[in-house]
This record gives structure tokens, C-alpha cells and sequence, in this order.
């Protein structure tokens, strides 16, 4: 794995380390600023080692996109909910048994079956000049459909997250809430009102 | 220059350790959440690799719908983070979920 280290390889080697140790402070730090922080710096981590596999334009895309405005926005939630630290769990997590099996199957098949399985094309080096101008000719033309699609999703993104958090202002309420009482009291006159058509016909 | 195996490698400890950090921290949802993006960071970062391997742009393409597909997520998730919040400030945990329905 480390035979001809040169300058390029390097600079990977130590952004992956550094990934994996920010992705490690996330799952297992114990605050919740701390853990959000190092999810920030993993994401631009990721998006360094994105530009190393020439996906120039989505590591960018990561960066301004989704650090600027995702996980602001996350970092901006956790501060207001002005948690100290996480509640910790006592007992023994035994399920994580069931996890850690099949995640040293997925690191075994990744590191030592690869290339048995796949076989690269025989030009490793990019052919295009310009990954956005390839990447637009693609999104544009035959991923249309999908990209308005996208739109959409975002659309109803939004509309879910602002009624999620619309409250309404009652004195007695907070949020909405369901009144099960109410509901039992509910009668067929309180639900339907019958109007009699013929009678406003003259 | 970079060996595509070794970033398969690496997105597949990510996504091995967020597995890990689901089953660990499950009853906190702030915790659980962040697990979820750093897995889609992880395929996400897979996709790559392999879009690079094959010599194939969809593969690119892809990340940048699964992206929208995160923001989506995030923005939902922390709107029932609100919804949890205001719903009771003192303890906000997966259990209390099943509090919000109504």
C-alpha cells in the first residue's frame, strides 16, 4: 500500500487519516458542538479527497453547498438546543457484535478482493479537460427529468420542514398537539353540515 | 498517482464506523443523524471512486442528486429536532418520538 510514496500520495495518506480521526470524534464524542464541528471538517475532507479523484466541480459543490449551508444550519440547531453533553448509555452494547462483523467483511472485500472483482479500464486518466463541463452536458440532456425532480424534492423539503416546525400560539399548547378527548367527543352535527340546495332555488 | 482502491477503502471505514456510531448512540438523535450523513458521505465518496474506476460521469451525477437528497434529509430531520425541542426542552431523545404524532 505504501510502496512509491511520492508528494501526491502523501498529501492523500494524511488527509485520510485525518478523516477517519474526525469521523471517529463524531460518532463517539460525548459533546454535541464538538461532534458537529468535526462533522464540518470531515465533510471538507472529504471534499479535498473528492478533488484528489479529479471530481473537481462536487468537491466544490460540497464545500459551498453543503458546509456553507447543511451543516451551518445543523450547527446552528445543535447551539440553540443548548445541549451540554449527550445523555451516556450504561449498558453493554451488544449490538454492536452485529455491526462490527459485517463492517470488517466490508473493509476485507474493499481492501484485499478489489481488484479480482473489478478491473479498471485500461486509461485511468480522465479523458475530458473540464469535470463541470461533462458533468453539465450530462445533468442537462439525458438527467433532466431527474434534475427537475430534484427541485422538487427540495420544494417539498422545505414545505415539511416549515410546517414541522410551525407552533401554533396558544396559550395552553405547544406545537400541535392531538386532544384525543376532543376527537372521542366529536359527533356526526359537529362534523357535517347539510345545506339544503332546493330551497335557495326560488 | 491515487489508487482508487485505497479511497474505497477508506469510504468503507466511514461507512463501517457510522454503522458502528448507529447501534452505539441509538438513543440519541442528534447522534443518529449525524451518523446518517457521514454514511451518505461515504457512498457518496464510494460513488465517486467507482465513477472514477469505470471511467463513467453518471456516477458523479448521482452524488450530486444523492446530495440533494442529504440537504432534503437535513432539513427534515432538523425540523423534527425543533419539533422534539419545543415539544419538551428538557430531554430530547429517540424515545420521545412517539410523542409528536397528532
Amino acid at each position: 500500500m505504501f510502496e512509491n510514496l511520492g508528494p501526491a500520495s502523501f498529501l492523500f495518506y494524511s488527509f485520510a487519516i485525518a478523516l477517519i480521526y474526525s469521523s471517529l470524534t463524531v460518532v463517539f464524542s460525548r459533546k454535541p458542538v464538538t461532534a458537529v464541528m468535526s462533522l464540518i471538517f470531515s465533510f471538507i475532507l472529504a471534499a479535498i479527497l473528492w478533488i484528489f479523484t479529479q471530481a473537481e466541480f462536487l468537491g466544490l459543490l460540497l464545500i459551498f453547498v453543503y458546509v456553507g449551508a447543511v451543516m451551518t444550519l445543523f450547527l446552528f440547531v445543535v447551539m440553540m438546543i443548548n445541549l451540554n453533553t449527550f445523555p451516556t448509555n450504561q449498558a453493554v452494547p451488544w449490538g454492536l457484535l452485529f455491526v462490527i462483523i459485517p463492517a470488517a467483511l466490508l473493509i476485507y472485500a474493499a481492501n484485499e478482493t478489489f481488484y479480482l472483482v473489478f478491473k479498471p479500464s485500461p486509461d485511468l486518466v480522465l479523458t475530458m479537460e473540464n469535470n463541470v463541463q461533462q458533468l453539465g452536458a450530462v445533468l442537462y440532456t439525458n438527467l433532466s427529468v431527474e434534475f427537475h425532480i430534484c427541485g422538487l424534492l427540495l420544494l417539498i423539503a422545505a414545505i415539511g420542514g416549515v410546517s414541522l416546525c410551525h407552533i401554533n400560539i396558544q396559550p395552553s399548547s405547544r406545537g400541535k398537539r392531538q386532544t384525543i378527548s376532543e376527537q372521542i367527543d366529536a359527533s356526526n352535527e359537529q362534523r357535517i353540515q347539510l345545506i339544503d340546495l332546493r330551497e335557495n332555488d326560488d | 498517482m491515487i489508487d482508487i482502491q485505497n479511497l474505497v477503502v477508506i469510504s468503507m471505514l466511514i461507512f463501517a464506523l457510522s454503522l458502528i456510531g448507529l447501534i452505539h448512540n441509538r438513543g440519541n438523535f442528534i447522534s443518529l443523524f449525524m451518523c446518517i450523513e457521514l454514511m451518505l458521505l461515504s457512498i457518496n465518496t464510494n460513488f465517486i471512486a467507482f465513477s472514477q474506476l469505470h471511467q463513467n460521469i453518471h456516477g458523479q451525477a448521482f452524488v450530486f442528486f444523492n446530495l440533494t437528497v442529504a440537504a432534503a434529509e437535513s432539513a427534515i430531520g432538523l425540523g423534527l429536532l425543533i419539533a422534539l425541542y419545543s415539544d419538551n426542552p428538557k430531554y430530547i431523545s429517540s424515545d420521545t418520538l412517539n410523542q409528536l404524532k397528532g
